[in-house]
């Protein structure tokens, strides 16, 4: 139990404030609020890329896809139908082949791509006039 | 058509669903950053209110003005940068807490005893009465270390006998016991030298 001369004399110490302390340095302040902002920054930089190339591989999927559906549908109407295999069309084909080996390659080989321009040549048709000597 | 229109609106709800990730992104770190700054202006708050008290802690644990201010700083300056002060659930017997390692392990790093210089004022004097401000400090350096620590958390600190307790790893009593011994050794202490206010004897 405290008697009044303690409390007293607590009221004598209390009477005396400690010295304030000096400022805190402000340099870390200044790197923390630096650090802060680049963070900021960085923040919405990396939002806004990520924004970007979302929309970005959103649209370049949608351009590829139209350009997929267009080439598909142009290139089965370049291409002219073959005809039905029969014993007439079979007749005729070995009757202007040179050879029946000729005939069965073409009719088992025959390409469905479009041939190539007038004024340019296919890799094979340029591996055929090579001369090379194994 | 339909199916191309499914595929169309998966694609729209796709890059909706990134902007809305990309925007929740940038709300977290703003939030984090927000909840930094009002941990920096708490901080600075607890510093105004409790840094005399603290400073006058450090100094009279440590003795050296310069390094017990260091160390106030140093304890403030972690928690701006590290956080944490929200987490204590006392502020006050926290930071007393943390100064107090701090200052402590100082010591054990320099290797030696507190020896108190004697010019720097821990005070500021009622009606500039400077020669009551040495007797005072001269008092407390005299007092020993652990009813040293007891009287300033309990006058200055303003902290219960539990918290101090909880500061100092002992019970409530113990340090109860401890202040009315330094109290006494106090008023006896600043009484005899000068004849100074008869009626605390």
């Amino acid at each position: 139990m405290q008697d009044s001369n303690d409390t007293d004399f607590e009221e004598y110490l209390k009477s005396f404030s400690p010295v304030a302390p000096l400022a805190l340095p402000q340099t870390k302040n200044v790197r923390y609020r630096s650090i802060r902002v680049a963070a900021i920054s960085g923040a919405i930089a990396a939002g806004m890329a990520i924004v970007l190339t979302g929309v970005v591989v959103s649209h370049t999927r949608t351009v590829r896809g139209v350009e997929r559906q267009s080439l598909g549908a142009a290139s089965a109407k370049d291409q002219p139908p073959l005809p039905p295999l029969t014993v007439r069309s079979a007749n005729g084909w070995l009757a202007t082949a040179p050879s029946i080996g000729a005939a069965l390659d073409d009719l088992a080989f025959r390409s469905k791509n479009a041939p190539p321009p007038a004024d340019k040549k296919s890799a094979i048709a340029v591996l055929r006039e090579e001369k090379t000597s194994l | 058509m339909r199916i191309s229109e499914a595929r169309g609106g998966s694609k729209k709800n796709i890059a909706g669903q990134k902007t809305n990730q990309a925007t929740l992104i940038v709300l977290v770190l703003t939030a984090q950053v927000g909840t930094a700054d009002r941990d920096t202006d708490e901080v600075g708050r607890l510093y105004d209110r409790y840094g005399a008290a603290l400073l006058l802690f450090a100094s009279a644990l440590g003795g050296d003005r310069t390094r017990a201010q260091d160390a106030v700083h140093q304890v403030f300056l972690k928690l701006i940068e590290g956080g944490g002060i929200r987490k204590a659930s006392d502020q006050k017997a926290f930071l007393f807490t943390c100064v107090r390692n701090a200052v402590l392990n100082d010591a054990k790093l320099r290797r030696r005893d507190a020896t108190f210089e004697v010019d720097s004022l821990w005070f500021d004097p009622p009606q500039r009465d400077y020669p009551a401000e040495r007797r005072l400090r001269l008092a407390l350096q005299a007092l020993p270390e652990d009813q040293r620590e007891v009287i300033i958390l309990h006058v200055w600190g303003e902290l219960t006998f539990a918290e101090i307790g909880e500061i100092l790893s002992t019970s409530a009593n113990t340090a109860a016991s401890r202040y009315r011994y330094a109290l006494a050794k106090l008023r006896r202490s600043v009484s005899e030298k000068e004849g100074f206010c008869a009626g605390f004897k």
